[in-house]
């Protein structure tokens, strides 16, 4: 295909997509989660960083025992994310102008539009109706787009498994004790209720209350109420959040929405581009059968406009050839009477003698 | 050839490197002058407020300047414009310029003219000519600490005998001024004193001096007069920058003040006539009688004047704009006046640092206190309570606020006074027998065994810290109140319910307010310990408290 070509292909997707995109703005619906999903809300004012969550989760779920203890609290020290063999983990933050240091528990926050589920092309995550985001290993492809989505950086995945690898993260402990009306391991773990269980709009009253009730505890935001269009982990601060290594920065939009847009042109797609290719096709085709036609054309009249010269040629040529020959005619008939008359002379001049 | 070339590469090498040596070298010099100067040194920018810099500011080392010309034999003179009885604080010039141009020539002449004639007599000198960025250096240096002029200081100064204003009994009019506008000039008129500030504000406002022109003119000049030689100047205050404003100097005023406490009692007051006691009323002189009367059924509030005199370094931490009743600005109803602050919102606003109620909270926010009242929510102002009464009195023997309206001052200030020392101010606290000594705590002994807490030691410890404190001994005010900070949300008694009577569930997701027993016990302990700054025993500490189940066996076996 020539380049022009292709550029006016890209041209005419281009103008399909803005269209498209009008489209999706007009339509103002966002998910309000479940209605009685559970949540759970962090309170980091009460959390002492003991990790007894990270201890809880670790026994609940049956992980591999961590290289060392959940009493050893030096673990805390460096900056750690969650792994294949830890859900979750505690960090500790210095705090500019407080003395003592603040923890923060990560784990999966259960977006209520799991940005993991909308990447992943096989369904394998799926959004409860409990809240939370639970994975099905069976239909894993192993892709780790999840991995890629998660603007929590939460999935981990089982890289040191030659076969059948999972993607490993907190699922609530839907399974196990959520559906059967058990609090989850860590929350259950923690000695300071710095985890609270409940549904999420009971646990947003409960923060709102906190927030109200001391004003200078806390930080006046309920983070995961809005953020990515809101999580089922939420969590409350007496520090700004950024001084918890947590992303302010990421919006509300949930993660789906910035890709529905382009998705949803896909049938579009699918549908109109061969009507529009073979639109151009038919052009270009066109196009070609006409240049073949006048080449033919002008072919033609080269071959006639040569066949009539030719033909003038040997005319001339014939003409010249008969003209020729009556001269040589005539050429020889004069030599013949010359002759004739030279012979009659001599004749006459012998009698004569 | 090798050969050649690798000593050409080596001593190529070498002399990078002492190049770079060398630049690093300077610009360390640099920084070490800079971080010299922290207090005792003067941000040169007057130029930023006319026009944007083209050069980085200058730190300019006032205190070493100071030193050296008096050693020299020189004075302030050298550099600052002497007028009329005293000096004037601004650099070479004797007001405040809007030239950038001029400006800039004061400084360069003066600075590296100076520097220059000694550098010619061939003694050390400062930065000269070309050298531009030795003194432009950028170096905002670490902001000095601001100066208090505190009580105890007030002392020392309204009572020396060095500074004697005319034949007052104190020295008020020595640095107390008021400006008559018509005449042109400065007077002293008794007991009309106002906090310096009131006039002269952070910026120049109707050609009256900044805050710190002002008070260094003042200040400085008068501190100066011993060391120029003026005779019977007596004893006298710093002349230095870091006499006035570094952590030392705000030490040794602290250190001073409690010198001073110890030997007389009591700082003197700052008296200017003001009332020792007053009744205050939620009423501004019969203006709004319909909302006074709607507000009046609170009862009138005796403020005991003189107390809080005492707890505050300056007037001006209540009297934030004149030294004049709150209810002059402060309507009922609200006045362009008082910024449309209600007299209401001026006394119970807790955001405030000025409002009553604001300035208790933060009083509350001291270790002493947060340990208990961290853990309190933010007061309510709805509607009526007990909590009110506390302030506000009612009964029999207390005037109505209409008829306190009627009465004349001395009349309500004799009834104030009559209720403050009718007030209990002391500790009050149940007998030492009747407070349980220890308290074992083994209802979830389960990993962990029973913790046997020293509940008296606890009690005791916490009424120790607050032993002082007549706002503590006036506020609290049961013998069981201290103790409602753990056995909170029930009446105060001997007998409180234990804290498993209300926290008994271990976690009740419909009520997520209240916390389940064991996390009741870990936060009431933990955040109050953190509150009061008790390192032992530390937070993650487990076995601080309560042993591990099953350490005894271990050890015997």
């Amino acid at each position: 295909m020539h380049r022009r070509k292709f550029l006016g292909l890209m041209g005419a997707a281009g103008a399909g997509s803005v269209a498209a995109s009008t489209a999706r703005a007009a339509s103002g619906k966002h998910f309000e989660g479940y209605p009685d999903s559970f949540a759970v809300l962090f309170d980091s004012t009460e959390c002492i960083g003991c990790r007894e969550c990270e201890r809880g989760c670790n026994e609940v779920n049956g992980l591999d025992d961590p290289e060392r203890p959940f009493d050893d609290l030096s673990v805390l020290e460096t900056k750690r994310r969650t792994t294949s063999d830890a859900y979750t983990v505690v960090n500790k933050y210095d705090v500019p102008e407080q003395s003592e240091p603040v923890y923060r528990k990560i784990q999966c926050n259960h977006c209520m539009e799991p940005a993991c589920a909308s990447a992943c092309f096989v369904g394998a995550f799926q959004k409860t109706e409990l809240g939370a985001v639970t994975y099905d290993p069976t239909v894993c492809v192993g892709c780790r787009y999840c991995m890629i989505a998660c603007p929590f950086h939460v999935p981990a995945y089982e890289y040191d498994k030659a076969l059948e690898p999972r993607i490993m993260k907190c699922t609530m402990c839907y399974e196990i004790r959520l559906s059967k009306g058990e609090l989850p391991g860590c929350v259950e773990a923690c000695p300071t209720e710095a985890l609270l269980l409940g549904k999420r709009e009971q646990l947003l009253q409960v923060a709102r209350r906190k927030l109200q009730a001391y004003p200078d505890r806390y930080e006046q935001h309920i983070y995961g109420e809005t953020e990515m269009g809101g999580t089922n982990w939420l969590y409350i601060s007496g520090t700004p959040f950024e001084n918890l290594g947590m992303n302010t920065n990421l919006g509300d939009t949930p993660a789906p929405k910035f890709t529905s847009g382009a998705l949803k042109l896909v049938p579009g797609v699918v549908a109109l581009w061969p009507l529009l290719l073979g639109g151009i096709y038919a052009i270009s085709r066109r196009k070609d059968k006409i240049a073949d036609q006048e080449r033919e054309q002008s072919v033609e009249q080269a071959v006639a406009e040569t066949k009539e010269q030719a033909r003038k040629e040997l005319e001339e040529f014939k003409d010249k050839a008969e003209r020729d020959k009556k001269k040589e005619i005539e050429k020889a008939v004069q030599k013949a009477k010359e002759e004739a008359e030279a012979e009659r002379k001599d004749e006459q001049g012998g009698s004569d003698e | 050839m090798d050969r050649k070339r690798f000593f050409i590469i080596l001593i190529g090498t070498i002399f990078i490197s002492s190049l770079i040596f060398a630049f690093t070298a300077t610009s360390k010099e640099y920084q070490e002058q800079g971080s010299d100067s922290e207090v005792g040194s003067v941000r040169i920018d007057a130029i930023s407020q006319i026009k944007e810099l083209s050069m980085p500011t200058v730190r300019f080392s006032h205190d070493m300047h100071t030193d050296v010309l008096e050693k020299q034999g020189k004075n302030c003179q050298t550099c600052h414009v002497q007028k009329e009885d005293g000096l004037i604080f601004f650099y070479e010039r004797s007001g405040s310029i809007q030239d950038s141009e001029a400006l800039k020539t004061i400084y360069h002449e003066n600075c590296i003219g100076c520097h220059a004639s000694r550098h010619e007599d061939g003694a050390s000198s400062g930065p000269l000519d070309g050298e531009c960025r030795s003194c432009h250096t950028g170096n905002a240096g670490k902001r000095s600490q601001s100066f208090v002029m505190e009580k105890a200081l007030h002392y020392t100064h309204w009572s020396s005998e060095d500074i004697a204003y005319q034949d007052a009994e104190k020295n008020c009019g020595a640095c107390h001024h008021q400006y008559d506008t018509e005449r042109e000039v400065l007077y002293w008129e008794e007991g009309a004193e106002q906090n310096c500030r009131y006039c002269h504000k952070d910026s120049e406002q109707d050609e009256i001096r900044t805050m710190r022109q002002a008070s260094h003119d003042q200040c400085v000049r008068c501190h100066a007069r011993k060391r120029d030689g003026v005779k019977d100047a007596g004893e006298s205050g710093p002349i230095h920058c870091e006499g006035c404003h570094s952590k030392k100097a705000k030490q040794r005023i602290e250190h001073a003040s409690r010198k001073l406490k110890e030997k007389m009692g009591e700082i003197p007051r700052l008296e200017r006539g003001q009332p020792k006691v007053v009744l205050m009323l939620p009423a501004d002189g019969g203006q709004n009688t319909e909302r006074e009367n709607q507000q009046g059924g609170v009862g009138p509030v005796p403020f005991d004047h003189r107390s809080h005199e005492a707890s505050m370094d300056t007037c001006r931490v209540c009297h934030h704009k004149s030294l004049e009743a709150c209810s002059k600005c402060h309507t009922v109803s609200g006045s362009e006046k008082g910024g449309f602050v209600q007299l209401s919102q001026a006394m119970h606003e807790t955001q405030s640092q000025r409002s009553c109620m604001g300035c208790h909270e933060q009083e509350k926010k001291a270790a002493s206190c947060a340990g208990c009242h961290d853990a309190m929510p933010a007061p309510e102002q709805t509607g009526e309570s007990e909590k009110c009464r506390a302030c506000h009195i009612q009964g029999d023997q207390v005037p109505s606020v209409a008829e306190a309206i009627e009465m004349n001052a001395t009349n309500r200030r004799e009834t104030a006074r009559l209720f403050i020392e009718a007030r209990d101010t002391t500790q009050k606290l149940y007998e030492r027998e009747d407070i349980p000594e220890t308290v074992t705590i083994d209802v979830l002994a389960d990993e962990y065994k029973a913790v046997e807490m020293p509940h008296r030691q606890i009690l005791l410890a916490m009424a120790e810290d607050i032993e002082e404190s007549s706002m503590a001994g006036y506020f609290h005010r049961e013998r069981g109140t201290l103790c409602q900070g753990c056995h909170h949300n029930s009446p105060a008694s001997k007998d409180p319910p234990s804290c498993r009577s209300c926290h008994g569930k271990p976690f009740n997701e419909k009520d997520p307010l209240k916390p389940g027993l064991q996390a009741a016990y870990h936060q009431q302990c933990m955040n109050c310990h953190e509150a009061m700054n008790v390192d032992e025993p530390a937070n993650r500490d487990c076995t601080a408290c309560h042993e591990k189940q099953g350490t005894d066996e271990a050890a015997h076996q």
